[in-house]
């Protein structure tokens, strides 16, 4: 075949482009990644086509082949985010992230616009409980049950992304629902507010959810 | 957890290192394809220092001209041999450049704010281990040895008929470079996405404080993760709380130098004896130095 490498790259280029085109880039990799990966789609569709007529040059098969695969794949399964599967695999982290990277928002302004990753920042840079009771909470995020909790108690979390799929660390909040706790894995929209709690024997913020609401998986998955 | 939910992370990881490394590559070809065309009449580099250390300084340097990641690198490296860069030489480029350049400092820097000893140390260590392993194979009596044949006959064109315009020419140097080097990353893709959804994470973390395990432990963990090193500051960030400095510092060198897919990718130049090599004496400092930091400096 003449001109595989040409097809591969087309391939490749259109399958970036249509990625970058329906969002769903981000469920692959950090946002200021997209733009690169979209110019890289539009170099290779350009690469393509000057070696189109020229018939491309010799490859070897095997190359070919491997590269085929993950393109292949692409077109023909759906783009999907990492599932919470995975979260329950790396194990959720309810602890410190991003030390030294000092919250960028005002930490007192507005608590229910905090994202789950922004509550983790503020308990690494405060982690007294008392300090943050009564704070309203409102956080989306997919439901993940921790053994180590109560049985009416579950994790609310999100992935944090720095690079791509491969480094995402899922994080996660305690929550204290008054009715059972929603099956694993589903997203959910929790509005409540901070309370000291007896968890094992530690004294440890969790949120009391007045309401806990199942909600469509946002359009981007991950935090940054 | 289901079967399919897992397979299909798989999938999303496996992607996810594609398309991230993907600009990098085709960064790296195009440097390496430029560099062919600047290059086209000089056979050597009559520029670069002569003897044993300079040269291996000047190709540690270097890196700091091309800020691209592992994946970018090789395709450079490949080019500079063909041009009669010594592999010693080039092994130094391969080690050190993707650690010892402005960009991978800076992220460095932003991610250890609190901290500014820890991108000296990176930095260092780098350099040092680079420059360790060049010396080396510079006592090897038969360079030519430590590459693979093909990359040393590669060296007048890439196969692309005469005729065609310099434009087309480029276009196919690029696309034949892009779909080799690609084909390797594809692997070493697959194989980080399989240890990931195999391997708890978990299992790593449980032995961060001792000093000597905890360095083990983050440089196995370098190898498994195969992250860019632009980025890769930020997720040793996350083990920064439970982890010793020293094991931080391994993690930040060793990473870059040795993981699945540079391995697979300086493959394509060297000689598997060569590789291991490299990668037995990188792991054996690496691992020196860790301790040293825990021991003596931290």
């Amino acid at each position: 075949m003449k001109r595989t490498a040409a097809v591969l790259a087309l391939a490749y280029g259109i399958y970036f482009l249509s990625l970058f085109g329906t969002g769903g880039l981000y469920f692959y990799i950090h946002p200021i990644y997209v733009v690169p990966t979209a110019v890289t789609g539009a170099l290779l569709v350009a690469l393509g086509l000057a070696s189109w007529r020229s018939g491309g040059p010799a490859v070897s098969r095997l190359a070919a082949v491997i590269l085929a695969l993950p393109v292949s794949l692409g077109f023909l399964l759906p783009a999907q985010p990492l599932s919470p599967a995975t979260a329950s695999q790396r194990g959720v982290a309810s602890a410190s992230l991003g030390r030294g990277d000092a919250p960028t928002f005002d930490v007192e302004a507005r608590p229910e616009r905090y994202t789950i990753k922004d509550w983790v920042k503020v308990f690494a840079a405060d982690p007294e409980p008392g300090r943050h009771a009564g704070k309203p909470v409102r956080v989306t995020g997919f439901v993940h049950h921790d053994p180590s909790l109560p049985a009416d108690s579950f994790l609310v979390a999100r992935f944090v992304v720095q690079c791509c799929a491969v480094d995402a660390e899922p994080v996660g909040l305690p929550v204290r629902s008054a009715g059972p706790p929603p099956p694993a894995g589903r997203w959910v929209e929790v509005e409540g507010a901070w309370e000291v709690h007896d968890v094992n024997g530690r004294r440890r913020a969790v949120i009391a959810a007045t309401a806990v609401t199942p909600t469509a998986r946002p359009d981007q998955p991950y935090l940054y | 957890m289901s079967g399919l939910a897992r397979a299909q992370d798989g999938v999303t990881i496996f992607l996810g290192v594609i398309i991230e490394a993907a600009p990098f590559l085709l960064l790296g070809v195009l440097v390496s394809q430029a560099l062919a065309l600047v290059l086209a009449r000089e056979r050597t580099l009559r520029w670069l220092p002569r003897d044993r250390l300079g040269s291996l300084a000047a190709m540690a340097g270097l890196g700091a001209l091309f800020p691209v990641c592992e994946c970018g690198n090789v395709p450079v490296a490949r080019r500079l041999i063909t041009r009669g860069v010594p592999a010693a030489a080039a092994v130094v480029f391969l080690l050190s450049a993707p650690a010892l350049n402005p960009v991978v400092a800076l992220s460095t820097f932003a991610a250890f704010r609190e901290r500014p000893l820890m991108v000296v140390y990176r930095l260092a260590f780098t350099f040092l281990v680079a420059m360790g392993v060049g010396l080396l194979l510079t006592w090897h009596p038969r360079p030519d040895d430590l590459l693979r044949r093909r990359v040393i006959d590669d060296g007048h064109d890439h196969g692309a008929p005469v005729t065609t315009t310099p434009v087309r020419r480029f276009a196919q140097g690029t696309l034949a470079e892009f779909v080799e080097m690609g084909a390797v990353l594809v692997v070493g893709a697959a194989l980080a996405a399989l240890t990931q959804t195999l391997v708890p994470r978990t299992a790593l973390l449980g032995i961060g404080q001792g000093p000597v395990v905890s360095v083990a432990a983050m440089m196995a963990l370098a190898v498994v993760l195969s992250i860019c090193s632009t980025v890769d500051a930020f997720v040793a960030l996350a083990y920064a709380g439970t982890f010793t400095d020293g094991s931080l510092i391994a993690f930040l060198v060793f990473g870059p130098m040795v993981d699945i897919k540079s391995l697979l990718l300086m493959l394509t130049v060297f000689t598997a004896k060569t590789v291991a090599l490299v990668a037995v004496v990188v792991t054996e400092m690496v691992f020196l130095l860790g301790l040293v930091l825990n021991y003596w400096i931290g």
